[in-house]
Protein backbone atom coordinates (compact mmCIF):
# COMPACT_ATOMS: atom_id res chain seq x y z
CA UNK A 1 0.00 0.00 0.00
CA UNK A 2 1.41 3.09 -0.87
CA UNK A 3 0.82 6.49 1.20
CA UNK A 4 0.62 10.10 0.11
CA UNK A 5 3.09 12.46 1.66
CA UNK A 6 -0.31 14.59 3.02
CA UNK A 7 -1.33 11.12 4.41
CA UNK A 8 2.12 10.41 6.27
CA UNK A 9 2.45 13.50 7.48
CA UNK A 10 -1.26 13.81 9.46
CA UNK A 11 -0.15 10.45 10.60
CA UNK A 12 2.83 12.24 12.56
CA UNK A 13 0.76 14.92 13.83
CA UNK A 14 -1.26 12.97 15.26
CA UNK A 15 0.91 10.77 17.22
CA UNK A 16 2.87 14.19 17.95
CA UNK A 17 -0.68 15.39 19.37
CA UNK A 18 -1.20 12.13 21.68
CA UNK A 19 2.66 12.50 22.73
CA UNK A 20 2.14 16.30 23.83
CA UNK A 21 -1.88 15.82 25.19
CA UNK A 22 -0.98 12.51 27.31
CA UNK A 23 2.36 14.40 28.87
CA UNK A 24 1.27 18.14 28.92
CA UNK A 25 -2.25 16.34 30.46
CA UNK A 26 -0.42 14.23 33.08
CA UNK A 27 1.56 17.73 34.00
CA UNK A 28 -1.01 19.88 34.19
CA UNK A 29 -2.67 17.26 36.13
CA UNK A 30 0.90 17.57 38.76
CA UNK A 31 0.59 21.58 38.68
CA UNK A 32 -3.32 20.99 40.05
CA UNK A 33 -2.27 18.66 42.64
CA UNK A 34 0.63 20.81 43.75
CA UNK A 35 -1.57 23.69 43.61
CA UNK A 36 -4.61 21.88 46.24
CA UNK A 37 -2.12 20.58 48.63
CA UNK A 38 -0.29 23.99 48.73
CA UNK A 39 -3.81 26.01 49.47
CA UNK A 40 -4.79 22.74 51.83
CA UNK A 41 -1.71 23.54 53.61
CA UNK A 42 -2.30 26.88 53.76
CA UNK A 43 -5.48 26.33 55.22
CA UNK A 44 -4.40 23.93 57.85
CA UNK A 45 -1.40 25.97 59.06
CA UNK A 46 -3.87 29.20 59.50
CA UNK A 47 -6.06 26.81 61.60
CA UNK A 48 -2.98 25.41 64.05
CA UNK A 49 -2.46 29.22 64.54
CA UNK A 50 -5.99 30.38 65.41
CA UNK A 51 -5.85 27.17 67.67
CA UNK A 52 -2.37 28.05 69.17
CA UNK A 53 -4.19 31.65 69.90
CA UNK A 54 -7.07 30.55 71.21
CA UNK A 55 -5.09 28.66 74.12
CA UNK B 1 1.78 -28.13 59.38
CA UNK B 2 0.15 -30.35 57.61
CA UNK B 3 -2.92 -30.68 60.22
CA UNK B 4 -3.07 -27.57 60.16
CA UNK B 5 -3.82 -27.32 56.63
CA UNK B 6 -5.93 -30.74 56.88
CA UNK B 7 -7.96 -28.09 59.87
CA UNK B 8 -8.50 -25.53 57.75
CA UNK B 9 -10.40 -27.49 54.69
CA UNK B 10 -11.99 -29.69 56.89
CA UNK B 11 -13.77 -26.18 58.54
CA UNK B 12 -14.59 -24.76 54.97
CA UNK B 13 -16.15 -27.92 53.69
CA UNK B 14 -18.01 -28.35 57.27
CA UNK B 15 -19.25 -24.89 56.96
CA UNK B 16 -20.24 -25.53 53.13
CA UNK B 17 -22.14 -29.11 54.52
CA UNK B 18 -23.56 -26.64 57.13
CA UNK B 19 -25.70 -24.93 53.68
CA UNK B 20 -23.72 -22.24 52.32
CA UNK B 21 -24.28 -23.27 48.99
CA UNK B 22 -21.45 -21.90 47.78
CA UNK B 23 -20.71 -25.24 45.39
CA UNK B 24 -24.28 -25.47 44.38
CA UNK B 25 -24.72 -21.73 43.18
CA UNK B 26 -21.07 -21.96 41.45
CA UNK B 27 -22.74 -25.10 39.48
CA UNK B 28 -25.43 -23.50 38.31
CA UNK B 29 -23.57 -20.16 37.25
CA UNK B 30 -20.96 -22.51 35.16
CA UNK B 31 -23.49 -24.13 33.20
CA UNK B 32 -25.25 -21.31 32.24
CA UNK B 33 -22.09 -19.31 30.86
CA UNK B 34 -21.60 -22.43 29.43
CA UNK B 35 -24.98 -21.99 27.55
CA UNK B 36 -24.74 -18.29 27.15
CA UNK B 37 -21.66 -18.46 25.39
CA UNK B 38 -23.10 -21.51 22.77
CA UNK B 39 -25.38 -18.51 21.71
CA UNK B 40 -23.51 -15.59 22.25
CA UNK B 41 -20.83 -16.54 19.42
CA UNK B 42 -23.15 -18.34 18.11
CA UNK B 43 -21.28 -22.05 18.11
CA UNK B 44 -21.72 -24.16 15.20
CA UNK B 45 -20.45 -27.24 14.76
CA UNK B 46 -17.60 -26.67 12.73
CA UNK B 47 -15.78 -24.37 15.21
CA UNK B 48 -17.31 -25.81 18.06
CA UNK B 49 -13.16 -27.71 18.38
CA UNK B 50 -11.44 -24.02 18.56
CA UNK B 51 -13.74 -22.20 20.21
CA UNK B 52 -14.80 -24.95 22.77
CA UNK B 53 -11.48 -24.56 24.99
CA UNK B 54 -11.95 -20.75 25.12
CA UNK B 55 -15.20 -21.77 26.11
CA UNK B 56 -14.35 -24.02 28.97
CA UNK B 57 -11.24 -22.21 29.98
CA UNK B 58 -13.84 -18.97 30.31
CA UNK B 59 -15.84 -20.76 32.73
CA UNK B 60 -13.76 -22.31 34.86
CA UNK B 61 -12.20 -18.76 35.31
CA UNK B 62 -15.36 -17.43 35.59
CA UNK B 63 -16.04 -19.87 38.54
CA UNK B 64 -12.89 -19.87 40.33
CA UNK B 65 -13.26 -15.79 40.57
CA UNK B 66 -16.39 -16.65 42.74
CA UNK B 67 -15.15 -18.86 44.78
CA UNK B 68 -12.10 -16.84 45.25
CA UNK B 69 -14.03 -14.01 46.63
CA UNK B 70 -15.84 -16.34 48.94
CA UNK B 71 -12.67 -17.96 50.16
CA UNK B 72 -11.79 -14.69 52.91
CA UNK B 73 -15.09 -13.76 52.82
CA UNK B 74 -16.45 -16.47 55.78
CA UNK B 75 -13.44 -15.61 57.63
CA UNK B 76 -14.06 -11.92 57.89
CA UNK B 77 -18.24 -12.07 58.15
CA UNK B 78 -17.55 -14.01 61.49
CA UNK B 79 -14.63 -12.15 62.48
CA UNK B 80 -12.56 -15.25 62.41
CA UNK B 81 -9.58 -13.58 60.31
CA UNK B 82 -8.10 -12.09 63.48
CA UNK B 83 -8.43 -15.58 65.24
CA UNK B 84 -6.83 -17.69 62.84
CA UNK B 85 -3.73 -15.39 62.92
CA UNK B 86 -3.49 -14.95 66.61
CA UNK B 87 -3.58 -18.92 66.94
CA UNK B 88 -0.10 -20.24 66.87
CA UNK B 89 -0.52 -21.20 63.02
CA UNK B 90 2.19 -21.17 60.42
CA UNK B 91 1.07 -18.21 58.16
CA UNK B 92 2.01 -20.65 55.05
CA UNK B 93 -0.82 -23.18 56.44
CA UNK B 94 -3.60 -20.44 55.72
CA UNK B 95 -2.33 -19.83 52.37
CA UNK B 96 -1.88 -23.67 51.22
CA UNK B 97 -5.57 -24.48 53.55
CA UNK B 98 -7.08 -21.91 51.35
CA UNK B 99 -5.39 -23.31 48.10
CA UNK B 100 -6.75 -26.65 48.41
CA UNK B 101 -10.09 -25.65 49.84
CA UNK B 102 -10.33 -23.70 46.42
CA UNK B 103 -9.09 -26.17 44.48
CA UNK B 104 -11.86 -28.69 45.93
CA UNK B 105 -14.11 -26.67 45.12
CA UNK B 106 -13.29 -25.66 41.71
CA UNK B 107 -12.47 -29.28 40.89
CA UNK B 108 -15.84 -30.37 41.85
CA UNK B 109 -17.39 -27.65 39.53
CA UNK B 110 -15.20 -28.93 37.07
CA UNK B 111 -16.80 -32.56 37.46
CA UNK B 112 -20.19 -31.30 37.10
CA UNK B 113 -19.78 -29.31 34.48
CA UNK B 114 -17.10 -31.14 32.16
CA UNK B 115 -19.66 -33.87 31.54
CA UNK B 116 -22.51 -31.32 30.62
CA UNK B 117 -19.85 -29.47 28.69
CA UNK B 118 -19.14 -32.60 26.68
CA UNK B 119 -22.91 -33.71 25.73
CA UNK B 120 -23.40 -30.32 24.73
CA UNK B 121 -20.28 -29.32 22.63
CA UNK B 122 -19.91 -32.58 21.17
CA UNK B 123 -16.30 -32.90 22.06
CA UNK B 124 -13.39 -35.42 23.58
CA UNK B 125 -12.91 -33.70 26.87
CA UNK B 126 -12.15 -36.28 29.14
CA UNK B 127 -8.53 -37.47 27.48
CA UNK B 128 -5.97 -37.90 30.34
CA UNK B 129 -4.07 -34.94 28.35
CA UNK B 130 -6.82 -32.63 29.30
CA UNK B 131 -7.68 -33.50 32.15
CA UNK B 132 -3.73 -33.05 33.46
CA UNK B 133 -4.22 -29.81 31.80
CA UNK B 134 -7.62 -28.77 33.61
CA UNK B 135 -6.33 -29.66 36.74
CA UNK B 136 -2.88 -27.32 36.15
CA UNK B 137 -4.66 -24.11 34.84
CA UNK B 138 -6.71 -24.65 37.49
CA UNK B 139 -4.27 -24.62 40.14
CA UNK B 140 -1.92 -21.84 37.86
CA UNK B 141 -5.07 -19.64 38.38
CA UNK B 142 -5.67 -20.22 42.12
CA UNK B 143 -2.43 -19.71 42.94
CA UNK B 144 -1.94 -15.99 42.52
CA UNK B 145 -6.08 -16.39 42.95
CA UNK B 146 -5.82 -17.07 46.85
CA UNK B 147 -2.61 -14.71 47.54
CA UNK B 148 -4.75 -11.85 45.82
CA UNK B 149 -7.69 -12.50 47.50
CA UNK B 150 -6.03 -12.02 50.81
CA UNK B 151 -5.11 -8.60 49.13
CA UNK B 152 -7.92 -8.05 48.41
CA UNK B 153 -9.97 -9.14 51.10
CA UNK B 154 -9.22 -6.01 53.17
CA UNK B 155 -9.78 -3.40 50.27
CA UNK B 156 -12.48 -1.43 49.34
CA UNK B 157 -14.60 -2.60 46.34
CA UNK B 158 -13.09 -6.11 46.85
CA UNK B 159 -15.50 -8.15 45.03
CA UNK B 160 -14.49 -5.94 42.00
CA UNK B 161 -11.09 -5.74 42.98
CA UNK B 162 -9.94 -9.48 42.75
CA UNK B 163 -10.81 -9.86 39.06
CA UNK B 164 -8.92 -6.94 38.10
CA UNK B 165 -6.41 -7.83 40.24
CA UNK B 166 -6.23 -11.24 39.05
CA UNK B 167 -7.22 -11.36 35.29
CA UNK B 168 -4.25 -9.57 33.90
CA UNK B 169 -1.04 -11.72 36.32
CA UNK B 170 -2.79 -14.88 35.79
CA UNK B 171 -3.08 -14.07 32.03
CA UNK B 172 -0.01 -16.31 30.91
CA UNK B 173 -2.02 -19.21 32.78
CA UNK B 174 -4.97 -18.72 30.66
CA UNK B 175 -3.38 -18.23 27.73
CA UNK B 176 -1.09 -21.63 27.79
CA UNK B 177 -4.05 -23.41 29.29
CA UNK B 178 -6.64 -22.48 26.15
CA UNK B 179 -3.79 -23.03 23.98
CA UNK B 180 -3.35 -26.65 25.49
CA UNK B 181 -6.66 -27.36 25.59
CA UNK B 182 -7.06 -26.28 22.15
CA UNK B 183 -4.51 -28.89 20.79
CA UNK B 184 -5.59 -31.64 23.31
CA UNK B 185 -9.14 -31.36 21.91
CA UNK B 186 -8.35 -30.89 18.01
CA UNK B 187 -6.22 -34.08 18.62
CA UNK B 188 -3.21 -32.43 17.86
CA UNK B 189 0.49 -34.79 18.77
CA UNK B 190 2.51 -33.75 21.71
CA UNK B 191 4.83 -31.82 19.84
CA UNK B 192 2.12 -29.43 19.34
CA UNK B 193 0.93 -29.39 22.75
CA UNK B 194 4.19 -29.40 24.47
CA UNK B 195 4.75 -25.95 24.20
CA UNK B 196 1.89 -24.51 25.57
CA UNK B 197 1.57 -27.31 28.31
CA UNK B 198 5.53 -26.71 29.51
CA UNK B 199 4.68 -22.76 29.67
CA UNK B 200 1.42 -24.04 31.99
CA UNK B 201 3.91 -26.05 34.36
CA UNK B 202 6.84 -23.36 34.59
CA UNK B 203 3.82 -20.36 35.42
CA UNK B 204 2.95 -22.44 38.41
CA UNK B 205 6.14 -23.65 39.71
CA UNK B 206 6.68 -19.40 39.43
CA UNK B 207 3.65 -18.64 40.99
CA UNK B 208 3.91 -21.26 43.67
CA UNK B 209 7.30 -19.82 44.56
CA UNK B 210 6.14 -16.24 44.98
CA UNK B 211 2.77 -17.45 46.82
CA UNK B 212 5.22 -18.75 49.11
CA UNK B 213 7.80 -16.18 49.40
CA UNK B 214 5.12 -13.36 49.77
CA UNK B 215 2.17 -14.78 51.53
CA UNK B 216 4.16 -13.94 54.76
CA UNK B 217 3.59 -10.22 54.12
CA UNK B 218 0.18 -10.15 53.41
CA UNK B 219 -0.77 -11.59 56.84
CA UNK B 220 2.19 -9.96 58.85
CA UNK B 221 0.60 -7.70 61.46
CA UNK C 1 8.74 24.17 50.62
CA UNK C 2 12.53 24.88 50.41
CA UNK C 3 13.56 26.13 47.12
CA UNK C 4 15.35 23.40 45.55
CA UNK C 5 18.22 24.26 43.03
CA UNK C 6 19.24 20.89 41.77
CA UNK C 7 15.98 20.09 40.76
CA UNK C 8 15.69 23.66 39.15
CA UNK C 9 18.36 23.09 37.15
CA UNK C 10 17.81 19.64 36.09
CA UNK C 11 14.45 20.96 34.80
CA UNK C 12 15.25 23.43 32.63
CA UNK C 13 18.02 20.80 31.34
CA UNK C 14 15.35 18.44 30.73
CA UNK C 15 13.23 21.18 28.70
CA UNK C 16 16.13 21.88 26.81
CA UNK C 17 17.32 18.54 25.94
CA UNK C 18 13.36 17.70 25.12
CA UNK C 19 13.73 20.70 22.64
CA UNK C 20 17.03 19.11 20.99
CA UNK C 21 15.55 15.84 20.77
CA UNK C 22 12.57 17.15 18.83
CA UNK C 23 14.82 19.26 16.73
CA UNK C 24 16.90 15.76 16.06
CA UNK C 25 13.55 13.85 14.75
CA UNK C 26 11.77 16.65 13.05
CA UNK C 27 14.99 18.53 11.28
CA UNK C 28 18.12 15.87 11.60
CA UNK C 29 16.86 12.48 10.94
CA UNK C 30 16.30 11.89 7.64
CA UNK C 31 13.23 11.41 5.80
CA UNK C 32 12.37 7.22 5.42
CA UNK C 33 12.10 6.25 1.78
CA UNK C 34 9.19 3.66 2.18
CA UNK C 35 7.07 4.67 5.02
CA UNK C 36 7.86 8.72 4.65
CA UNK C 37 7.39 11.32 7.84
CA UNK C 38 5.31 9.01 9.90
CA UNK C 39 8.69 6.88 10.48
CA UNK C 40 9.56 9.84 12.38
CA UNK C 41 7.03 8.91 15.20
CA UNK C 42 9.43 6.02 15.91
CA UNK C 43 12.12 7.51 17.91
CA UNK C 44 9.81 8.85 20.76
CA UNK C 45 7.32 5.80 20.53
CA UNK C 46 10.62 3.47 21.16
CA UNK C 47 11.66 5.66 24.43
CA UNK C 48 8.64 6.12 25.76
CA UNK C 49 7.93 2.39 26.24
CA UNK C 50 11.84 2.17 27.15
CA UNK C 51 10.97 4.51 30.11
CA UNK C 52 7.83 2.94 30.65
CA UNK C 53 9.77 -0.59 31.06
CA UNK C 54 12.56 1.09 33.17
CA UNK C 55 9.56 3.08 35.37
CA UNK C 56 7.86 -0.25 36.46
CA UNK C 57 11.50 -2.12 36.82
CA UNK C 58 12.23 1.10 39.63
CA UNK C 59 8.81 0.36 41.01
CA UNK C 60 9.94 -3.51 41.45
CA UNK C 61 12.64 -2.36 42.81
CA UNK C 62 11.30 -0.55 45.23
CA UNK C 63 8.94 -2.49 46.41
CA UNK C 64 11.69 -5.50 47.20
CA UNK C 65 13.43 -2.47 49.39
CA UNK C 66 10.37 -1.69 51.02
CA UNK C 67 9.87 -5.48 51.90
CA UNK C 68 13.22 -6.15 53.09
CA UNK C 69 13.54 -2.92 55.06
CA UNK C 70 10.30 -1.57 55.34
CA UNK C 71 11.37 1.88 53.71
CA UNK C 72 8.94 4.20 53.18
CA UNK C 73 10.73 6.10 50.97
CA UNK C 74 11.17 3.22 48.95
CA UNK C 75 6.86 2.80 48.86
CA UNK C 76 6.66 6.64 47.52
CA UNK C 77 9.11 6.01 45.36
CA UNK C 78 7.56 2.90 43.63
CA UNK C 79 3.97 4.89 43.82
CA UNK C 80 5.54 7.55 41.58
CA UNK C 81 7.46 5.58 39.32
CA UNK C 82 4.40 3.32 38.54
CA UNK C 83 2.20 6.82 37.75
CA UNK C 84 5.20 8.18 35.38
CA UNK C 85 5.35 4.39 33.73
CA UNK C 86 1.78 4.36 33.13
CA UNK C 87 1.61 7.95 31.13
CA UNK C 88 4.60 6.76 28.89
CA UNK C 89 3.46 3.66 28.60
CA UNK C 90 -0.15 5.10 27.09
CA UNK C 91 2.17 7.46 25.04
CA UNK C 92 3.99 4.09 23.69
CA UNK C 93 0.83 1.98 22.91
CA UNK C 94 -0.97 5.10 21.74
CA UNK C 95 1.35 6.31 19.24
CA UNK C 96 1.79 2.51 18.17
CA UNK C 97 -1.44 2.68 17.40
CA UNK C 98 -1.36 5.73 15.25
CA UNK C 99 1.91 4.40 13.31
CA UNK C 100 0.36 1.30 12.60
CA UNK C 101 -2.66 2.58 10.87
CA UNK C 102 -0.94 3.86 7.92
CA UNK C 103 1.96 0.71 7.80
CA UNK C 104 0.08 -1.96 9.16
CA UNK C 105 -3.44 -0.37 7.48
CA UNK C 106 -5.09 -1.01 11.11
CA UNK C 107 -4.84 0.43 14.32
CA UNK C 108 -4.68 -2.72 16.31
CA UNK C 109 -2.99 -6.20 15.83
CA UNK C 110 -2.89 -8.71 18.43
CA UNK C 111 0.88 -8.82 18.47
CA UNK C 112 2.87 -10.01 21.33
CA UNK C 113 4.49 -6.67 21.36
CA UNK C 114 1.36 -4.67 21.55
CA UNK C 115 -0.69 -7.22 23.70
CA UNK C 116 1.89 -7.66 26.77
CA UNK C 117 2.25 -3.56 26.55
CA UNK C 118 -1.36 -3.48 26.85
CA UNK C 119 -1.57 -6.09 29.68
CA UNK C 120 1.26 -4.36 31.47
CA UNK C 121 -0.34 -0.89 31.60
CA UNK C 122 -3.41 -3.25 32.81
CA UNK C 123 -1.45 -4.31 35.22
CA UNK C 124 0.05 -1.50 36.79
CA UNK C 125 -3.38 0.62 36.45
CA UNK C 126 -4.48 -2.79 38.56
CA UNK C 127 -1.91 -1.52 41.25
CA UNK C 128 -3.06 2.15 41.40
CA UNK C 129 -6.54 0.92 41.83
CA UNK C 130 -5.24 -1.59 44.98
CA UNK C 131 -3.53 1.23 46.62
CA UNK C 132 -6.68 3.85 46.41
CA UNK C 133 -8.77 0.79 47.85
CA UNK C 134 -6.47 0.47 51.31
CA UNK C 135 -6.64 2.85 54.35
CA UNK C 136 -3.69 1.98 56.26
CA UNK C 137 -0.68 3.45 54.93
CA UNK C 138 1.31 0.60 56.55
CA UNK C 139 -0.91 -2.06 55.00
CA UNK C 140 -1.11 -0.21 51.48
CA UNK C 141 2.66 -0.05 51.39
CA UNK C 142 2.93 -3.42 52.19
CA UNK C 143 0.45 -5.01 49.54
CA UNK C 144 1.40 -2.76 47.20
CA UNK C 145 4.54 -4.22 46.77
CA UNK C 146 3.53 -7.97 47.14
CA UNK C 147 1.52 -6.98 44.12
CA UNK C 148 4.13 -4.83 42.34
CA UNK C 149 6.85 -8.35 42.53
CA UNK C 150 3.55 -10.61 41.35
CA UNK C 151 2.71 -7.81 37.96
CA UNK C 152 6.25 -7.46 37.28
CA UNK C 153 7.33 -11.74 37.39
CA UNK C 154 3.92 -12.00 35.30
CA UNK C 155 5.07 -9.81 32.40
CA UNK C 156 7.53 -11.91 30.79
CA UNK C 157 5.83 -15.20 31.15
CA UNK C 158 2.48 -13.63 29.19
CA UNK C 159 4.76 -12.35 26.50
CA UNK C 160 6.16 -16.11 26.37
CA UNK C 161 2.28 -17.02 26.24
CA UNK C 162 1.37 -15.38 23.72
CA UNK C 163 4.07 -15.74 21.34
CA UNK C 164 2.96 -19.46 21.90
CA UNK C 165 -0.44 -18.27 20.95
CA UNK C 166 0.53 -16.64 17.65
CA UNK C 167 3.65 -18.29 16.61
CA UNK C 168 0.77 -21.38 15.49
CA UNK C 169 -1.69 -18.71 14.63
CA UNK C 170 -1.48 -16.49 11.68
CA UNK C 171 -2.40 -13.16 11.82
CA UNK C 172 -5.67 -12.48 9.82
CA UNK C 173 -5.67 -8.66 9.68
CA UNK C 174 -2.83 -6.54 7.35
CA UNK C 175 -1.26 -8.04 4.86
CA UNK C 176 1.56 -10.94 6.25
CA UNK C 177 4.11 -10.85 8.90
CA UNK C 178 3.30 -7.66 11.38
CA UNK C 179 7.07 -7.60 12.28
CA UNK C 180 7.98 -7.69 8.65
CA UNK C 181 6.12 -4.68 7.42
CA UNK C 182 7.23 -1.38 8.67
CA UNK C 183 10.36 -2.68 9.30
CA UNK C 184 13.74 -0.83 7.87
CA UNK C 185 16.94 0.10 8.31
CA UNK C 186 18.35 2.61 10.10
CA UNK C 187 21.22 5.10 9.07
CA UNK C 188 23.62 6.06 11.41
CA UNK C 189 21.50 9.33 11.80
CA UNK C 190 18.65 7.41 12.64
CA UNK C 191 20.47 5.58 15.26
CA UNK C 192 22.02 8.52 16.98
CA UNK C 193 18.58 10.29 17.38
CA UNK C 194 17.14 7.18 18.49
CA UNK C 195 19.81 7.02 20.96
CA UNK C 196 19.38 10.94 21.85
CA UNK C 197 15.59 10.46 22.27
CA UNK C 198 16.18 7.27 24.89
CA UNK C 199 18.67 9.69 26.70
CA UNK C 200 16.34 12.58 26.36
CA UNK C 201 13.49 10.24 27.89
CA UNK C 202 15.19 9.00 30.90
CA UNK C 203 16.29 12.41 31.68
CA UNK C 204 13.06 13.04 31.26
CA UNK C 205 11.58 10.25 33.75
CA UNK C 206 14.01 11.07 36.66
CA UNK C 207 12.75 14.99 36.20
CA UNK C 208 9.45 13.76 36.81
CA UNK C 209 9.93 11.09 39.55
CA UNK C 210 11.72 13.88 41.27
CA UNK C 211 8.61 16.09 41.09
CA UNK C 212 6.53 13.40 41.59
CA UNK C 213 7.84 12.52 44.70
CA UNK C 214 7.99 15.97 46.34
CA UNK C 215 4.40 16.30 45.62
CA UNK C 216 3.83 12.60 47.52
CA UNK C 217 5.80 14.09 50.46
CA UNK C 218 3.99 17.78 50.32
CA UNK C 219 0.73 14.95 50.22
CA UNK C 220 1.60 13.60 53.32
CA UNK C 221 3.06 16.62 54.78
CA UNK C 222 -0.88 17.81 54.70
CA UNK C 223 -2.65 14.46 55.62
CA UNK C 224 0.00 14.45 59.02
CA UNK C 225 -1.00 18.03 59.60
CA UNK C 226 -4.47 17.44 59.59
CA UNK C 227 -4.52 14.71 61.83
CA UNK C 228 -2.32 16.99 64.19
CA UNK C 229 -5.44 19.40 63.83
CA UNK C 230 -7.66 17.24 64.48
CA UNK C 231 -5.94 15.18 67.73
CA UNK C 232 -4.99 18.64 68.92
Amino acid sequence: MVNTAAETAYYLWLAAGAFGLLGGGYLVLLVQRWRALQAALAGLQANAEQQEAGR
Amino acid sequence: MLRVIGALLWKDLLSELRGRALLAALVVFALLTVVVFNYALDLERTVRASVGAGVLWVTIVFAATLALNRVFAAEREHALHEGLLLAPVERLAIYFGKLLSGLLFVLLVEAVVLPVFALLYDLPVAQPLNLAVLLLGTLGYLLPGTLLAALAAHARAREVLLPVLLFPVAMPVILSAVRASQEVLAGSAWVRVAPAFNLLVASDIIFLALAVLLFDQVVAE
Amino acid sequence: MQKNTGLKILSVSSVLLLVAALYMVFVYAPLEAVMGAVQRVFYFHVAAGWVGALAFFVAFAAGLLHLRRGSLLADRVALCSTEIGLVFMSMNIVSGAIWARPIWNTWWTWDPRLTTATITWLLYAAYLLLRQGIEDPQRRARFAAVYGVIAFASVPLTFAAIRIFRSIHPVVIGAGAPGAKGSFDMTPAMRDTLLFSVLVFTVLYGTLLWHRLRLEQLSERVAQMRLRLLQG
